[in-house]
């Protein structure tokens, strides 16, 4: 007979399976009764199908009576184990003090960043989900299509659809309209107060919305004209802590009563109103039934979130068909409303005219990927030193086993101890959270929240983290060190070289290469982008111009003011204009001439400018002139456009083409006179619009081009503001400001990915100096036999180093193609971005070399120093 | 264990244990069952009954040698007990006493 040892005739796994639910004491009973109804049968029925009987045996055999007992496991040792695993642990770590600190360092420095992103991610997937009904509120928005196939996707909507739609569908519960009246001023006894992002909404507000109320009714708050509600901040501000119910604020246009204070809105809204007024003070707004102007963001609220695609295509046909189309009809505008959930609209708009700037879910995918990223490298450092160290244990677990310790308690007590790792790790994590989260708020231009982390859903991620990384982390050494055989581990030597699977701790090493050198060249790029941003030629000299607003008496006075302002040397020019670059401008219906004469409806983006707009700017005419005061129709009669526009008409010879559009009963004609360069008016994510620029003398928005000393100049145009008009507050701000607010968030996510990346790079460093440590230990005694027999330090710090090298440089393979492909992607997102910068990918290459060479270098040299007496003396 | 029961199952496996004296085991017991009542059985059945009368104290079991068809593998002989064998009699005398107050002419069918 073949087997007195075992039973190679059988199927190894069922065998296996038979082992692993058989109790130990009664499986030689038991296996040995089915291995003699298996020869039995082998001689009744052959070979095969005996081994169906032996399967089908093994399968019935799984019941109570043979398997193991908990209680084998969990007995009265229990406790006293834990707590020797426990000593033990502690004991390790503490002889092992330096690499336990590296662990635990890179393992803490890998979570805290993880739980910022964490925190980031969960602000941004939380918008808007604190208002009771958010499941039931949609945004209606508008999508314009014109007849040149020019499409506009509009936030806003116009002001009679909210009643309208409430009085005639049955599946509107409630309306409410948010007409933003921007930055306005308010006076309480003669003392101005400016409030940015006042609203003027119906009574209906906090029906649909849910604002928490300190002071009045929320139900009957905006009921009154006249009536306005104040953010607890605003109110704190303006009243200084007494009492603001029933106190009188004055505005340029209208004088408030105050009848509510709310909690400040959380900053994951979609819309924040630092004051709300109610619409119907002003009469016009509120009963307008102009169906044409848009402008006003509207909210319905459905009785039921299933009702909203019928809701969207009632509005589609029964609106559309009554109100809209004779409007819009006879231009070719196709008009269609659109509904978005307002929990939808932070990351996923795609709407202009937002009123907070807006998320993506690129950015989303982004940042968790980076998250995951720092938990992996994290890991893998874990796993390495672990691994590395396993001779260290392999006694231990060599005793245990005699001992009688099973395989399955050896694995809990190693996984047990990287989760006390990983456990201490998030400890410290929280404490270094919970200080430097402020910091980070104010550095990076984040609004992170720490008390978030006790919310229970994040609770449940950290927990999940927790236990991902432990047992990630864990396994591995777990899984390796419980393997190995007490007799051979006691006999010492043949082991003694092996100290994990060298190829598997290489291809992690290499991993980690990869992810540095793809998170590296990933923010480099990013930052050359925010760089080219910056620097960028607008295409209009956007330094040493400052703006500020008219209003009141100002707006009056203009042509005073203006003369006043360039009697000063260093004032080259001041020009007015609807808005300066960075701000908006409206688009109105004009009929165009084509190339072959007829004329055209189409919408046309009109900027209203004062002759000196464009030397204020320094934007160049390239065909044409600019307006002058030397032909007296330029007032009425001429209008300039950009390239832009003259591309999108393909007109040929764009001078002397007619423009026109009805004022009141009379058309006004205007002729093209000059064509703009193309300037960046808006910032470098558009493409540059086409544009129409039309004279109009006196316009809120001054732009005043300083020459010289900047702050005496500014000063002086203070000084004369304030001897015109002393009642008038005054406030000025650069030109460029504005289009560093534009780049705020791509600046915020530059400084993240940059902070993400050398705390990674630092975690993989860490990882690194453990190991290369630990090799050059390891190889001490061929070290010292290879210097005895004349090899030269540099010789062997290359041979310690190389292999690092190596790995670098395999690394580096799949971290470049996929940095290639993530940089196209992220920069098709800018209309105007730089081209993939090669130099960048080397320029990282040699960073993470020298990180390398250093890192590892250092311990290569330490080993190549040593005394080859001290090494070999004990053999 | 109280009161003693024995299951009908139960009550084949112990007989048969006896029967086969000193070389009672799984199965040896499972063919002896296949043999004398033509039922054929799964020997894990016959492992569930055989724990569960050891436990119910009716059977005493020990290890047997090494036997070289069952890779060296040792068998786990039973052995009736003092208390198998009364709950055996006690059973059997049972049914011999119910059978016998049947009257004769619940099995007269033909009249």
């Amino acid at each position: 007979m073949e087997s007195m040892n075992g039973s190679p005739k059988f199927p190894r796994f069922l065998v296996r399976f038979f082992q692993w639910y058989c109790k130990s004491d009664r499986f030689e009973e038991l296996h040995g009764d089915l291995e003699e109804l298996y020869l039995d049968r082998m001689e009744e029925v052959g070979k095969t199908r005996a081994s169906f009987h032996y399967a089908w045996d093994v399968m019935r055999c799984c019941q109570p009576y043979a398997w193991k007992k908990l209680e084998s496991q969990f007995n009265s040792n229990t406790g006293y184990m834990l707590k020797n695993y426990f000593r033990i642990a502690v004991r390790h770590l503490l002889r092992q003090s330096g690499y336990a600190g590296l662990n635990i360092f890179g393992l803490t420095l890998g979570m805290v960043s993880s739980l910022i992103i964490l925190l980031y991610l969960n602000q941004e997937l939380s918008f808007d989900n604190y208002h009771k009904d958010a499941d039931k509120i949609y945004r209606v928005s508008t999508r314009f299509t014109e007849s040149d196939g020019t499409t506009d996707n509009w936030v806003t909507t116009q002001r009679p659809l909210g009643k309208t739609v409430k009085e005639t569908f049955d599946e509107v519960a409630q309306y409410v309209r948010f007409m933003s009246q921007g930055r306005v001023r308010l006076q309480r006894n003669e003392v101005s107060y400016f409030v940015e992002d006042l609203y003027m909404v119906d009574s209906t507000v906090f029906d649909v919305f849910t604002f928490e109320f300190l002071q009045g009714n929320p139900s009957t708050a905006l009921d009154d004209p006249n009536s306005i509600c104040l953010s607890e901040s605003e109110a704190l501000r303006i009243f200084k802590g007494t009492n603001p119910i029933g106190e009188v604020l004055v505005s340029d246009d209208h004088i408030y009563e105050v009848t509510g204070v709310y909690k400040d809105q959380p900053k994951h809204s979609h819309i924040i109103a630092n004051a709300m007024a109610s619409v119907n003070t002003d009469r016009e707004l509120h009963l307008s039934q102009r169906w044409g102007a848009f402008g006003i963001y509207t909210y319905l609220k459905l009785h039921s979130p299933t009702q909203a695609e019928a809701v969207k295509n009632k509005l589609n046909t029964d609106i559309m068909d009554q109100y809209i189309s004779v409007i819009f009809d006879d231009y070719g505008l196709e008009v269609v409303y659109d509904l978005l959930p307002i929990r939808d609209i932070h990351l996923y708009s795609d709407f202009t005219g937002e009123p907070v700037p807006l998320g993506s879910i690129e950015y989303i995918y982004i940042f968790a990927a980076v998250a995951v990223f720092l938990i992996i490298i994290a890991c893998i450092n874990y796993m390495n030193l672990a691994t590395a160290q396993s001779m260290r244990r392999a006694l231990e677990v060599g005793v245990r086993k005699t001992m009688g310790a099973k395989r399955s308690s050896l694995i809990c007590q190693f996984i047990a101890e990287s989760a006390v790792i990983a456990f201490v790790s998030l400890i410290l994590s929280l404490l270094i959270l919970s200080v430097t989260v402020p910091v980070i708020n104010n550095q990076v231009g984040t609004n992170l929240d720490f008390s978030q982390l006790l919310n229970l859903k994040v609770m449940a991620v950290i927990v999940s983290i927790l236990i991902v990384t432990g047992i990630l982390s864990g396994s591995y050494p777990a899984f390796y060190l419980s393997a190995f055989t007490p007799s051979r581990v006691l006999k010492g030597s043949s082991t003694a070289k092996r100290s994990g699977n060298p190829i598997l701790r290489k291809s992690l090493v290499g991993l980690q290469f990869s992810i540095s050198i793809f998170m590296l060249i990933s923010t480099f790029i990013i930052y050359d982008q925010m760089q080219f941003l910056r620097s960028k030629d607008l295409g209009f000299d956007k330094d040493q111009v400052a703006t500020f607003n008219l209003r009141g008496d100002a707006l009056r006075q203009w042509e005073v003011l203006k003369h006043r302002l360039l009697q000063h040397p260093n004032v080259p020019s001041v020009s007015s204009a609807w808005s300066a670059p960075g701000g908006g401008y409206p688009n109105y219906l004009h009929a165009v001439e084509k190339n072959d004469g007829a004329m055209e409806d189409l919408g046309v983006n009109t900027l209203e400018v004062d002759f000196d707009y464009f030397s204020t700017l320094g934007v160049e005419m390239v065909k044409g002139r600019n307006f002058s005061t030397s032909f007296r129709t330029d007032t009425s009669k001429a209008v300039i456009v950009n390239e832009a526009m003259v591309r999108r008409l393909g007109w040929v010879a764009p001078i002397g083409k007619r423009i026109s559009h009805e004022r009141g009963d009379s058309t006004i004609n205007q002729w093209v006179v000059g064509v703009a360069k193309d300037f960046h008016h808006q910032s470098l994510h558009n493409p540059i619009e086409p544009l129409l620029f039309a004279p109009n003398m006196t316009n809120r928005t001054v732009m005043v081009r300083i020459s010289g000393d900047y702050l005496e100049t500014i000063s002086f145009v203070e000084e004369t503001w304030e001897e015109l008009f002393p009642n008038l507050p005054f406030e000025s701000h650069f030109l460029n400001q504005n289009f560093v607010e534009f780049y705020e968030d791509d600046r915020i996510r530059g400084n993240l990915f940059l902070c993400f990346s050398i705390i990674m790079i630092v975690i993989a460093a860490l990882g690194l100096l453990g190991l290369a440590s630990f090799t050059a230990e390891q190889r001490s005694k061929e070290i010292s036999i290879r210097k005895v027999l004349g090899a030269s330090i540099r010789g062997l710090i290359s041979l310690l180093v190389k292999e690092f090298v190596f790995l670098v440089f395999l690394g580096a393979i799949p971290a470049f193609v996929c940095a290639y492909f993530f940089a196209e992607t992220w920069l098709a997102e800018f209309e105007y971005h730089v081209t993939i910068n090669f130099v960048l990918f080397a320029v990282v290459m040699v960073i993470i070399l020298a990180m390398t060479v250093s890192t590892t270098g250092i311990h290569a040299f330490r080993a190549a120093q040593a005394n080859p007496s001290n090494n070999l003396k004990s053999e | 264990m109280g009161r003693l029961y024995l299951g009908e199952f139960e009550e084949l496996v112990l007989l048969i244990t006896a029967i086969l004296y000193q070389e009672a085991y799984a199965v040896a017991i499972k063919t002896e069952i296949a043999n004398q009542s033509g039922r054929k059985v799964n020997i894990s059945s016959v492992h569930k009954a055989l724990y569960r009368l050891e436990e119910k104290g009716m059977l005493q079991s020990f290890m047997g040698d090494p036997v070289a068809k069952r890779g060296g593998k040792r068998r786990r002989l039973f052995r009736i007990t003092p208390i198998g064998k009364k709950a055996m009699d006690d059973s059997i005398e049972l049914r011999a006493s119910l059978y016998n107050r049947v009257p004769e002419k619940a099995f007269q069918w033909n009249q």
